[in-house]
Parts: structure tokens; sequence; C-alpha cells
């Protein structure tokens, strides 16, 4: 909604000061809110307080005061100023180094034809029933069959049956030591603080001894997934085993690949796989596109080179590794990537074919700075994968 | 506390007397951070002057500047309050062996030791706290500065809950390399440091580095722009141009050439390749005519 003569009075650009009322911000609150930004009642207090302790405040002044109280992340800039620019008109923006929003995204493709077969509302309950009932099914030999099947050529029943699957693979990933120190039974570090409060009954005399102990942590597990045309089915699976994985309380990142790098671990949030796949079919605007594969990961180390999702994490990369970009960028991001993560996979569903030399030329840069490389295009080889996440370092 | 300056024009002025020249946004934050009695919580690049800002309102100010690092592990004994155990056994002991009265209370303020986050809200509006590299602290930590960043307040579970007279000044900072809550960001401010431009950076080099001539300088500026346009893995940041046009001076050249660019880069770039990579592209960096 644009408030024109009612909220803003004065209706002045740059240099007249407005009168903003109390409304006038609970109205830009609404608006942000709309356009997707997570403001608290008392953001919006704050903003009109803010107002009101600038004297005369211009349109300058109130683009940067909102911006100070209602924004709380850097890649909220470019939709604050937008909605700024919708709601009061243009003040001076600043340029954040940011690209400007991408133009609205086109729900598409692999994600939405794959989540309607199985997804929609009313066969949710039944399909619950159903998936158990799938696995009931399987026999042995069948399973074995299933277990060695490409994902690009299974049929939609047996797609069901393998996203049942994935969700059991449910791999133990590589642990380091924490710093933080907790009571514990046992363990090496004396637990002052509880051996004074055991003491206290006896006079001070301690007792016993209450330990601390480091309890380690779980390393994270990231996923860049490309999404390509023809990566389609295998992207579909890694993107199952990722949310399989977040929801069994993992720590864990996901990115998808394509023309540009897209952060989508908010989106696997949701419980229902499926409703989280159609989400990110809307999120991800470059399904289908081709793939700039080198300057995502260049995007990945930038952004996020020092972040906990890269540095000492495990990281898979899932592509063909058909580049549109210069290898060389592909090979520098990768080396990059390779010293930054504690291990990094890469799966190919082209080496299925036992025939695949990896010649591409992006692949061939990449591959040096790969620790495990892999096809993972069946069960057979996440299951590898699993393994390969798994294994100490020394035996991978 | 009152806000002791009527206009973010007029805190950006000041903040320029104490040789920190912010920009008009930064100075908006920081004004509504003041007026508001809201924490500050700045994110951006290494070194583009996120802790330098808490100095300089420190010494604006003329209040204590009280300085918490995070760490992974930090935890509340480290950064709020530890119990001196050592005396409390000894109190405990002591009366006893005396014969006098049972010390029962052990847990009063007595036997309290103040870590930063504790002697801040003690000091109120004497002090600008900084919480430096809030990212680098485990999530557990985080939750723990709820109460105290939105009320000023923490309540130890022996003593109670103890909040500051007046709030005092709190600056955050964040490297990124952890997602910080949501819950903690929408009780700050929040602004986005980014490098300055070469305009704004020859200012800066002029405050912070008075002794290297103008000319000299605004090449500096000029060529650390180019070479941040240059996609290195780190970029350098504001410290490590005033080092290199320090650098510069004190080799004794007067204007900026290849040769001597390329000589000197370890004052400006830390990281093996990207001094290859710049070396390479040293004829774009700095071009032949001035």
């Amino acid at each position: 909604m644009i408030v024109d003569g009612s909220g803003v009075r004065g209706g002045g650009r740059s240099g007249d000061p407005l009168e903003v009322t109390g409304r006038t911000c609970v109205e830009f609150a609404a608006l942000l809110r709309r356009r997707g930004l997570v403001i608290g009642p008392e953001q919006t207090t704050a903003f009109y307080s803010a107002l009101h302790l600038l004297e005369r405040p211009g349109l300058r002044e109130i683009y940067l005061a909102g911006r100070a109280v209602l924004v709380t992340q850097r890649n909220q800039y470019p939709v604050y100023d937008a909605t700024f620019v919708e709601f009061f008109g243009p003040p001076a923006v600043d340029d954040h180094g940011l690209p400007p929003l991408p133009p609205p995204a086109v729900p598409t493709s692999i994600v939405e034809r794959e989540a309607d077969n199985s997804g929609t509302p009313s066969a949710k309950a039944a399909d619950r029933v159903e998936e158990q009932a799938d696995e009931a099914r399987l026999v042995p030999s069948d399973l074995q069959v299933l277990k060695a099947k490409s994902f690009a050529l299974m049929s939609p029943e047996e797609r069901r049956k393998a996203a049942a699957l994935i969700k059991r693979l449910s791999p133990e990933l590589p642990r380091r030591r924490g710093r933080r120190r907790e009571p514990a039974a046992s363990g090496p570090h004396l637990d002052v603080r509880g051996l004074l409060r055991a003491a206290l009954p006896t006079d001070g005399e301690p007792m016993r001894l209450p330990r601390r102990r480091v309890p380690s942590r779980e390393r994270p597990l990231t996923l860049v997934i490309d999404v390509s045309g023809s990566m389609g089915p295998y992207a579909l699976a890694l993107l199952r085993f990722g949310h399989a994985m977040l929801h069994a309380g993992h720590h864990v990142e996901v990115f998808t690949a394509g023309v540009h790098l897209t952060r989508i671990t908010e989106s696997l949030r949701r419980s229902s796989v499926d409703a989280a796949l159609r989400r990110i079919g809307t999120d991800v605007d470059d399904w289908d596109g081709g793939t700039l594969l080198g300057s995502s990961m260049r995007e990945l180390i930038d952004r996020f080179g020092a972040h906990s999702a890269v540095r000492g994490a495990l990281v898979v990369v899932c592509s063909d590794g058909l580049d549109r970009d210069d290898p060389e960028t592909l090979g520098t991001a990768m080396r990059n990537l390779a010293r930054r993560a504690h291990r990094v996979v890469w799966l190919n569903p082209l080496k299925g074919d036992p025939r695949y030399r990896p010649l591409a030329r992006g692949m061939a840069a990449a591959l040096p700075h790969v620790d495990v490389f892999l096809a993972g295009h069946n069960l057979v080889s996440f299951e590898e994968m699993c393994a390969a996440l798994t294994a100490r370092r020394t035996a991978a | 506390m009152q806000n002791p300056f009527t206009s973010p024009a007029e805190l950006k002025d000041e903040l320029g007397k104490v040789s920190y020249l912010a920009d008009d946004a930064l100075s908006m934050a920081t004004f509504l951070a003041l007026g508001l009695n809201r924490p500050l919580l700045l994110e951006g690049e290494n070194g583009v002057g996120k802790t330098e800002i808490a100095k300089a309102l420190a010494s604006l100010l003329g209040r204590d500047l009280i300085r918490l690092q995070c760490y992974e592990g930090i935890d509340t004994s480290q950064a709020l309050y530890d119990w001196h155990y050592g005396r409390q056994l000894l109190a405990v002991r002591g009366s006893e062996n005396n014969g006098g009265q049972k010390a029962t209370d052990v847990f009063t303020r007595d036997y309290l030791l103040s870590r930063p986050l504790l002697e801040a809200l003690e000091a109120g509006d004497r002090a600008v706290l900084l919480i430096d590299e809030l990212d680098r602290a485990d999530d557990e930590f985080e939750a723990f500065l709820l109460e105290l960043l939105s009320d000023f307040a923490v309540t130890i579970p022996e003593v109670g809950r103890i909040a500051a007279a007046s709030p005092p000044l709190v600056v955050l900072t964040s490297n990124r390399t952890r997602d910080l809550h949501n819950a903690l960001r929408r009780r700050c401010l929040y602004h986005w440091v980014a490098h300055p431009d070469a305009d704004r950076e020859f200012e800066i080099l002029r405050v912070r580095a008075p002794e290297v001539p103008e000319a000299l300088a605004r090449q500096v500026a000029q060529a650390v722009q180019r070479i941040r346009g240059l996609g290195l893995g780190n970029a350098p940041g504001v410290g490590e141009t005033i080092d290199w046009a320090g650098a510069l001076h004190m080799v004794g050249v007067a204007t900026l050439d290849r040769e001597i660019a390329t000589a000197t880069l370890s004052a400006l770039v830390k990281d093996v390749d990207d001094q290859q990579l710049v070396a390479e592209k040293i004829d774009d960096v700095v071009p032949t005519s001035p």
C-alpha cells in the first residue's frame, strides 16, 4: 500500500522536512514485512522514536534511520531500498556493493513436477503410510536393483522408495574438539564451582571432586548442488539427503549453484520434504539454466570463506563439471575451498558410467583439490559418500 | 543518559575530531544507538574499522572502553562474573576453625569477581562496552547476551538481578563466520561497514597518517581501490592501507611507481596468492601517467 498525502505530509522531496506519523511507521513496517523482512513491533516503535530524535528529518535521514533500526542483515539492504522508494519516494540510496534485486523467480520445472507427484495435501497422510509399506514390500533382491539404479532412470514410484532409503542413510559425521567445558561425571578438568557447592555442607571439606570435560563438536556438513538441467534427478536426491540430515539435528548448510550461488538452508527447514522442495523451486531462479560453476564456487569462498559453512566443514559438491566459466576460476576456487574445508567430496553422476574420464576442463581443474571423487548417481554411491564423510581423515 | 549530540551531522563532525571519519549512515546508526539506548551491531569485512569506532566513541565521550574479545568456548565465568573460590573456601573453613559462627553465605557480592560485562553494567554510562567478534563465541553465549542487551541487566542465580543504573553504550562487531541469531539482531541497531571509497580513504589517510605527502596519499588510496577490485581472497583493510602509505613514506618515495609498489606489497597484501595476483596486474593498479 502506498501512502500518499495522509501519511507523509509536506509531500516534499529531498530538502523539505517531512512529518511522519506513528501510523506511517506502522504501515511502512507492514509493507516491509510483506516484502519479506522480519520486523518485530519493538523495531517499529524504535523507528518511530528514532524519527523523533531527529529534528525535522529529511527523506535521506528517514532512510538512514529506518535502515539502522529495521534492517538486521546486509543482504536485506536491497529489499529495504526498493521498499523505501516504493513507500516514500526516492532518497539518495547508498550503494551496498550488492546486486540489485533479482526479478521475481518463476516457479519451475523439476521440483514442481516431482513435488506435485507426491506432495498434494490430500495425498500427504496417505503418503506416510505408504512410505512404510513401500519399504516393507522391498525384498532383498529388489532392494539391490533399486540401490544400483541411477536416480535419472527411476520411475516416480521407485523414486519414492529411494527417498525413504535416503532418509535412513544418516551417516555419523566426524567430530572435532570443542572449547567449552561442561560439568560431567568424569573428565580431565576440576569443576571448581561444583566443588565449592559440594563442599559447603561438609564445612568446606571437599568430599568428592566434580569434574568437567570438553565435549567434542560435530563438524558442519555443506552441500553445494549444481542445478543445471541435466543434474535434476541427482540434485533432488541430494536435496532429500540434505533435508534428512538437517532434520536429524545435524549442522547442515545447502547451496545451489547455477548461474549464481543461492543459499537454500532456510527453505529446507520445513518439516515436509515436498513442501521444502516446492519452496526451493520458487527460491532458486536458475534451475535448468547453464552452469557458471566456477563463479558460483568463487562466490561461496568470497561470501562464506570464513564462515563455519566452509571453514572446517565437510563439503559435498554435486556437479557434472560441465562449466561455462573459465576452468581456471573453478580450479582456484576449489583450491581455496580445499584449504579451508575439512574434507571435500565431489559427486559427479557421469562417473556412474565406467567409461567416464574426467576430461571436461572444469572437472579436470577441480579434481586435484578434491579428497574423494564419487559418482553419487545411485543409492550405492550415496552409501559410499556417507562412508567417505564418516571416515577419519587418514582413511579418506 | 542524555545524548550529548543534537544531530547525526554533529556526531559525525565530533568523530572527525578524534580522527574517525564516519559516513552518514554510520553516524546515523551511532546517533540512534546513543539516543535510543540500543546496542549497535556492526558487521563488515576484516579491517574496515569496526573496532575503531568503539575506541573513537569512548575517547569522544570521555568514557572507559571495556572490551570483551569473544572466542569459542567463552562462558559466563570469563565474560560476566566468577566466584572467588579460594576466598570462599577459606571463609568456610576459617569460621569453622576459629569456633566462631559459621559463614553461612559465601555467595554474596563480596566474593564476586567482575568480568568485563559486569564491569560495564556497574560502570553504566561511564563506559563504552565493546563486544568484539561476537561470531567467534558459540550460540550458547549469544543466547545469554540477550538479557544483557535488551534490559542492560544480568541475573546471577545466587545474588539476583543486577541492572545498570544507566545503560552503557554497547558496540558489537561480527565478521560473519557464523550467523548471529535474529533475536539478537532485532535488539540492536544494524550497520554494515563497507570498505571506504577512494576519496574517503584518502581523507582517512590524511588524518591517520598525516606525515605522508598528499600526492602520495591520493595515489595510494586510488591504487588500493583498484586492488580491492581485483577480487583478492583477502582484500586489504583500511589499517593495511595506512601501513602501506607509512611504508612507502618510510622508504622515502614521493610518488608511487610500479617497482616500489611491488617491493612494498608485503605491507598491504598478506597472502601469497593475492600478492602474485597483484604483482601480475600491477600495470592496472599503478597506471603509468599519474
